[in-house]
């Protein structure tokens, strides 16, 4: 009976087809084995586990932080992996614990803040779908900058542990609320012609402070951590130095560096005509409508 | 046809015995100087039913040039002698016929109807239940088809803007799909296992039920509405009330629908509306294309006249 195909009978092109499977095996576990170095899964997952009730919670706190009390961050005494019967404390998750910092908040108002700019262009004509792009990367622009800002605290401040990167990263991206509120206020006040004006800097000025005093509650906790806690792993006291030293880079912190960055990115609101491209032409230009 | 792309084994092969000799004289010989025989089909000399003449004769009938699809690597010399089970003559030629058994083609391309047609009817039916396998087979061909669909009723309001829908869908999946497979419980030990072994779903890097692939599809499939009002677009400007409320609701269908899917399919039921907001963000961007897309009362261009 003839078959399809019959060349796999062949042994030697048998035993190439097993030596492609070999390989392309080995090359997937090598990237299994460099991915997990480079992302902490598990870590990450923490990140995201949230709920209903913490997403509304954790927003209201970030545009009104004023009279929220408790600051600390709940741990809990979970029995350690290494089973030699000591306890580890570990942080709860966010969904457990309002003052934990999650990385879902900062991704949606990054993604919606990138939408509305697009969708206010548009609506006063100017939209083309290089928008989008456009504006996703000048928002990936600040927040590349500020992972800058925060990896060169990281080694002026002598941070070790990898899980408070992550909280300031996660921190950092919190001012995308406020700005995103800042947008839409101005918007809708002042028909969409920008967020100049006297509601809109007065919106600006108001969720510029609730961020820098949210921040400045949250990260005392993170940066100059009381010792005995999960964020100081190896037991050691801070020095005097070194908290002076992290008190003032906090204050810089949440009050400059935010300030530079909601504002320039409140201030991308392209009515003021959309950034020459390259060639200066646009999808106007080529197609002629 | 000169190029063989699989040069057989003149070793005699066990199968069959005849054909041994068969292959060792074809091999040499079987260009095409034989005269044309129009009598004995490859089939015929596959199965010996003539005589040597006949395997001559057919040898030199067809030299298709499929290099690559002996029959078996014995019983057939020659790629063109057909004695994989082709058909000569002229008939057969314009036929549709192919090798014998051989899957039909839309099923060996894994494009089932059946399926499409199942899981399209589920995306328009907002009080289905969905069955948590209904993504185990997560075929791309009808996302493909629906972003293809929406990119060219977007061509018909006259903006090509193929790439950008493509770029997005691609861009969405990605990110989606990542955020997803964050959001969703990681999978137990054993899942983990039965992962790996057999790749029975589920993604081992991101410890989620959800893969790439798994998640286009949902989204792919659940753009549907937003097709159905881009092709309104095309009769009616989508720049005025009644656009930007048909389009809002197009955007809230797609969203309640793919909603459903990723919670079923990711295990995160109780978190609904959080998975929600991504997914009508997304689709929020498909929306914007198809308002913004439209010829529209021309109030657009008015405004872009008189800046």
């Amino acid at each position: 009976m003839p078959q399809f195909g019959g060349f796999m009978n062949d042994p030697t092109a048998q035993m190439g087809l097993q030596m492609g499977q070999s390989a392309m095996k080995v090359g997937q576990e090598y990237v299994e084995q460099n991915f997990n170095r480079y992302i902490n899964v598990s870590a990450l997952k923490h990140y995201f586990n949230v709920s209903n009730r913490y997403v509304l919670s954790k927003t209201l706190l970030v545009l009104f932080p004023w009279r929220h009390r408790p600051w600390s961050r709940s741990q809990t005494n979970t029995a350690s992996p290494s089973h030699n019967g000591s306890t580890t404390t570990q942080f709860l998750p966010p969904r457990e614990d309002v003052n934990s910092p999650d990385m879902y908040i900062p991704l949606m108002a990054f993604i919606t803040y990138v939408l509305l700019t697009t969708l206010i262009a548009g609506l006063n004509g100017k939209f083309e779908p290089q928008l989008l792009g456009m504006t996703l990367s000048n928002a990936s622009v600040v927040i590349i900058l500020e992972l800058l800002v925060l990896w060169l605290g990281r080694y002026f401040l002598n941070i070790s542990s990898e899980s408070q990167i992550y909280d300031l990263v996660a921190y950092s991206g919190y001012k995308f609320v406020g700005v995103i509120v800042t947008i839409a206020v101005a918007a809708i006040v002042n028909r969409g012609k920008g967020t100049g004006g006297w509601v809109g800097w007065t919106v600006f000025a108001y969720t510029f402070m609730a961020n820098a005093f949210f921040l400045l509650r949250s990260l005392k906790y993170v940066l100059l951590p009381p010792d005995n806690s999960p964020s100081n792993p190896s037991m050691q006291t801070i020095a005097r130095g070194q908290r002076s030293r992290r008190t003032q880079f906090l204050f810089v912190y949440s009050y400059v560096v935010q300030f530079a960055f909601m504002w320039w990115l409140t201030a991308l609101n392209f009515t003021s005509g959309v950034p020459v491209v390259a060639g200066g032409k646009g999808i106007k230009g080529r197609w002629g409508r | 046809m000169a190029s063989y792309g699989y040069q057989p084994n003149p070793a005699p092969q066990p199968q069959s015995s005849y054909s041994a000799q068969n292959n060792l004289n074809f091999y040499q010989s079987s260009y095409p100087q034989q005269p044309v025989s129009g009598h004995s089909t490859p089939f015929q000399a596959a199965y010996g039913a003539g005589t040597q003449s006949n395997a001559y004769g057919a040898s030199g009938t067809a030299n298709y040039g499929f290099g690559a699809f002996p029959a078996q690597a014995g019983a057939s010399g020659q790629m063109g002698t057909g004695q994989s089970g082709l058909r000569t003559g002229w008939l057969a030629a314009f036929g549709t016929e192919g090798y014998e058994g051989e899957p039909p083609l839309l099923e060996e391309l894994g494009v089932n109807f059946g399926h499409i047609q199942m899981k399209t009817l589920t995306v328009l039916n907002p009080v289905a239940r969905i069955d948590q396998n209904i993504m185990d087979d997560a075929d791309l061909a009808g996302p493909f088809l629906f972003c293809a669909l929406f990119g060219t009723f977007l061509l018909l309001s006259g903006k090509l803007w193929f790439g950008y829908v493509c770029g997005l869908a691609a861009l969405g999946a990605f990110s989606l799909n990542f955020i997803f497979s964050m959001m969703s419980p990681p999978l137990s030990q054993d899942e983990m296992n039965a992962a790996q072994s057999q790749h029975y779903g589920g993604s081992n890097h991101l410890s989620s039920t959800l893969t790439l692939g798994r998640s286009s599809s949902v989204l792919g499939y659940c753009l549907l509405p937003l097709v159905f009002a881009s092709l309104l677009g095309v009769l009616l400007p989508l720049d005025s009330l009644i656009g930007y409320i048909v389009v809002s609701l197009a955007i809230a269908w797609c969203t309640y629908s793919s909603s459903a899917m990723f919670c079923v399919v990711g295990r995160m039921t109780n978190m609904r509306g959080l998975v929600a907001y991504p997914l009508a963000l997304f689709y929020v961007g498909f929306g914007i294309m198809a308002i913004f897309s439209s010829r529209g009362t021309g109030r657009i261009d008015a405004m872009k006249a008189e800046t």
